[in-house]
């Protein structure tokens, strides 16, 4: 019956590396991704204010790009289809650990962070608050919301990595992800409104690091 | 594998009894979906024992495998099929029963 042991265990080894690498391919998606948000919201900003004036301008201009609701719905609706396989993956993963190997369940947190709820709160709250302060013209709220946004997916994933035996250790490119958000985003709301491209730029070093680094990692086991 | 399949025919059994594949099945039943190039650099297999175990699967229809034109170039795509969604979910039943039995 030591087969049974030894196949399992080899089978959970290949599965959970096969699962890691396509959740790091995600989260180096999320980088690129959101590492075009200012450079868009600028070309918007500079698009909008030149060429669009009166009724239209009304319409899609409200402030300044960032203030153009479809922005973020953009934003939302693709990290969604990034993030939505992730869910299968996080069934798998509970039916592994858990169901299979008895792995005790943790915090009532832990698992209420996980699956279709938590996913759906985190991707339409945001929207609707995007939304509420558009409305109401709450522009310099706008910062909390990114980061709340930016956190929740962070939460999405820590939370997915930890269905895990091995929580794999942080990546040098979260590190600067982190640091470029902080920094980008401190010195841009107080400083210069230019200094929210360190933003920009740190999160597209982090992508395409994670993609490089990904590429090794396959280089080396093929 | 049949519904009253016990503990004793996993091992023998043509599918599950290779761990690689295993590994491979509960992989797809995650992801749903991997390109021959991912599934090499995240089972670490040799090529040609990869391609080994695939075929085996997907003669026993766990898996479809199809070359599908991307802007770049032509990929091999993995999928995991119905039946092998209902394997890999009694495998696991039968195991987490294998387990229980021997605590």
């Amino acid at each position: 019956m030591q087969v049974i042991d030894e196949n399992f265990e080899m089978g959970r080894t290949i599965a959970t590396r096969a699962y890691l690498m396509d959740i790091r391919k995600r989260i180096g998606k999320i980088y690129l991704l959101f590492s075009t948000l200012v450079p868009v919201s600028f070309i918007l900003s500079v698009i909008l204010s030149y060429h669009f004036s009166g009724f239209l301008r009304y319409i899609y201009y409200l402030k300044n790009a960032s203030s153009i609701i479809i922005v973020y719905a953009v934003y939302i609706a693709i990290t969604y289809i990034i993030l939505r396989r992730t869910r299968r993956i996080q069934y798998a993963a509970i039916r592994m650990e858990y169901e299979v190997r008895g792995k005790s369940r943790g915090p009532f947190l832990r698992i209420a962070t996980n699956g279709p709820t938590f996913f759906l709160i985190l991707f339409v709250s945001p929207l609707i608050l995007y939304i509420y302060l558009t409305i109401f013209r709450l522009y310099s709220y706008y910062i909390f919301m990114d980061a709340v946004f930016l956190a929740a997916i962070i939460l999405w994933f820590y939370r997915t990595f930890k269905l895990f035996e091995d929580v794999p250790p942080w990546w040098i490119w979260d590190w600067i992800a982190i640091a470029g958000f902080v920094l980008g985003f401190f010195l841009g709301e107080f400083v210069f409104p230019y200094l929210y491209f360190i933003f920009s730029f740190t999160w597209l070093v982090a992508g395409i690091g994670t993609f490089v680094d990904l590429r090794k990692i396959g280089a080396s086991v093929s | 594998m049949t519904e009253d399949q016990g503990i004793e025919d996993l091992v023998n059994d043509p599918i599950l009894s290779s761990g690689a594949r295993v590994g491979i099945l509960i992989a797809l039943f995650g992801v749903g979906r991997s390109t021959f190039t991912d599934l090499l650099r995240s089972t670490g297999l040799a090529k040609s024992s990869l391609y080994m175990h695939l075929q085996v699967l997907e003669k026993h229809g766990l898996i479809t495998m199809k070359t599908e034109f991307t802007r770049t170039r032509p990929r091999a795509i993995v999928r995991i099929t119905e039946a092998g969604i209902m394997e890999i979910n009694h495998y696991f039943d039968i195991v987490k029963r294998y387990f229980e039995e021997r605590k």
